[in-house]
């Protein structure tokens, strides 16, 4: 694989993020044009084992994405700028990418019949753009990862 | 100091009315502590950092930059109290002296009426100016009695959290400390308050304000200060609305210009804090009293 | 999305139905800088409280043609469909 190094992706910060759900509706805004938290390409939800503590689940646009390996139509591409997208006109719904990947990060729009996932709202998410606290921001590949690694330390410490 | 330091104060669209006590007490705070606050004459919707930005960004930045604009004209720094004003006009701040061309073309549709955007005055929030202009220690000559004994939790809002370098959370902590009262630092002091729920799931947003009251109530808090009218508004009505259910939430809330009044001297009818819906007497009560419920 | 869409149906008429929570909020800005009119009560305990008439945009109409001006210039008004004799969207 080429040097993904300096590939834009979006940080999820647990530390900052306050629950308020605005990135989904943001994110349904943008792509569907109506409020709706069911029909946003990310999700925020209350983290089960930490109280006032949430989880975010977004598409990390994988160096070798398995969403694509999976696909029997060829209907995701990942583009020379690394995003990983799904062509609806390609898309037969099958749901294999919703299966495989393994934050099932592709979802079926039961209306339309065909798989949606986040597209990086060309180059810029909304999600991050709104959000009220910097929880969601877009960082290079590299300096994500190693945020993420501080992040695990210092959960890890607490919990000791 | 001589003269007055001038500074504009924007009120956004909740202060001037339904929150009237915040702007009546910011001004006398300001003014008990040699700040005059100037009204801005003409100023707008800031406008909201959600709905007006996600379907008119452009109208967006240009009533932002109009309203800064117009404070510019009285030559005077700007602050408002509200996070939401704050988020907007910062960001349009930011904008628009880091992108020139939409600098220009902004200027072009407010040169039309006169306006120009010149960026040369600051866009503060009311913590920055109580703590970095005013300073801690003038604050702390004022004060001719404290809030002795009252359990206050913080209530931060989200958005002063989006530029780390500024440490709005630590100033207002240190700011509510100086009352003399007691900081209930809590786990949820994160979390949001459910204003932005409202826009689609109202029983989602109710279930939001329930889980951050429980925890107040957990942990005996008394009453609830903050600078945000949006938290204002969500945590009060929240907790009528859930009376309403048959719960029995009484925490009132407060501005934070409010408890400083109180504590430079002034009652509470001065600032009109009898418009709480909550019972807002017990605080005082309690503090008179030196803690005792 | 709304691109593709373009794309497929180019004759197709561009129009942005607002969902019902925003709507209110740029119905408001583009009427009067959502600065809401006062009810008397709170007039009056301005009054009372000695902190002068609002000075903000629904008591200035210089300032509310000024916005509504600059939403006509950026095409805002169209992009939502504002009808200005109701003062409200169309759709």
């Amino acid at each position: 694989m080429a040097d993904t190094d300096d590939q834009k992706v979006l940080f999820y910060d647990p530390e900052l993020c306050s629950g308020c759900s605005y990135c989904m509706l943001a994110c349904s805004y943008e792509h569907f044009k109506v409020l709706d938290y069911e029909l946003s390409n990310l999700w925020i939800y209350p983290d089960p084992q930490r109280p006032f503590y949430y989880i975010g689940i977004h598409c990390s646009h994988c160096d070798d994405p398995i969403c694509k390996a999976a696909c029997p139509a060829d209907a995701i591409i990942k583009g020379e700028d690394g995003i990983v997208n799904i062509d609806q006109n390609k898309c037969i719904g099958c749901r294999s990418c919703n299966i495989m990947c393994p934050i099932s990060v592709p979802w079926k729009n039961l209306e339309r019949r065909v798989s949606f996932k986040c597209d990086f709202c060309k180059g810029d998410p909304k999600c991050a753009k709104f959000c009220p606290t910097g929880a969601i921001t877009v960082k290079t590949r590299k300096e994500a990862r190693e945020l993420a690694n501080k992040l695990i330390l210092k959960v890890e410490a607490k919990k000791k | 100091m001589t003269e007055a330091k001038k500074i504009a104060f924007y009120l956004g669209c909740a202060l001037p009315s339904a929150q009237l006590f915040g702007e009546a007490a910011g001004k006398i705070v300001l003014k008990d502590l040699g700040v005059e606050p100037l009204d801005i004459e003409g100023a707008t919707c800031c406008p909201d950092p959600e709905i007006s930005r996600t379907v008119a960004p452009e109208l967006w930045v240009t009533m932002a930059g109009r309203n800064i604009a117009l404070a510019e004209k009285m030559d005077a720094d700007v602050f408002t109290v509200c996070n939401g004003c704050y988020d907007t006009l910062t960001h349009a701040y930011h904008m628009l002296s880091e992108d020139e061309q939409l600098n220009k073309k902004v200027n072009e549709n407010l040169m039309k009426f006169g306006i120009q955007y010149q960026g040369k005055h600051r866009v503060l929030h009311a913590i920055e100016v109580l703590y970095d202009v005013i300073g801690l220690e003038r604050i702390k000559k004022q004060i001719k009695r404290k809030l002795t004994g009252v359990r206050v939790a913080i209530q931060y809002g989200c958005r002063i959290r989006l530029n780390p370098k500024k440490e709005l959370v630590r100033k207002f902590r240190e700011l509510v400390a100086v009352l003399g009262c007691e900081v209930v630092d809590l786990e949820s002091d994160r979390i949001c308050c459910g204003v932005p729920m409202m826009y689609k799931d109202q029983k989602k947003a109710l279930e939001q304000t329930k889980m951050r009251l429980d925890d107040m109530v957990k942990n005996k808090v008394d009453c609830i200060v903050l600078f945000c009218p949006a938290c204002y508004d969500r945590l009060e009505k929240g907790q009528l609305e859930l009376n309403q259910q048959d719960a029995d939430y009484d925490i009132p809330v407060f501005n934070y210009f409010e408890l400083l009044a109180y504590c430079f001297g002034h009652e509470p009818d001065e600032f009109g804090a009898y418009l709480h819906k909550l019972d807002y007497e017990k605080i005082f009560e309690k503090a008179q009293s030196g803690g005792k419920p | 999305m709304s691109e593709d869409q373009d794309n497929l149906y180019p004759l197709r008429k561009k129009m942005l139905k607002l969902p019902a929570a925003y709507k209110g909020a740029i119905e408001e800005i583009l009427r009067e800088g959502m600065n809401r009119e006062l009810p008397g009560f709170f007039e009056d305990e301005r009054e009372n409280l000695d902190i002068g008439e609002v000075k903000t945009a629904w008591r200035n109409e210089e300032a509310q043609r000024q916005i509504q001006e600059l939403a006509k210039t950026l095409g805002i008004d169209e992009k939502v469909a504002f009808d200005w004799s109701k003062k409200k969207i169309k759709y």
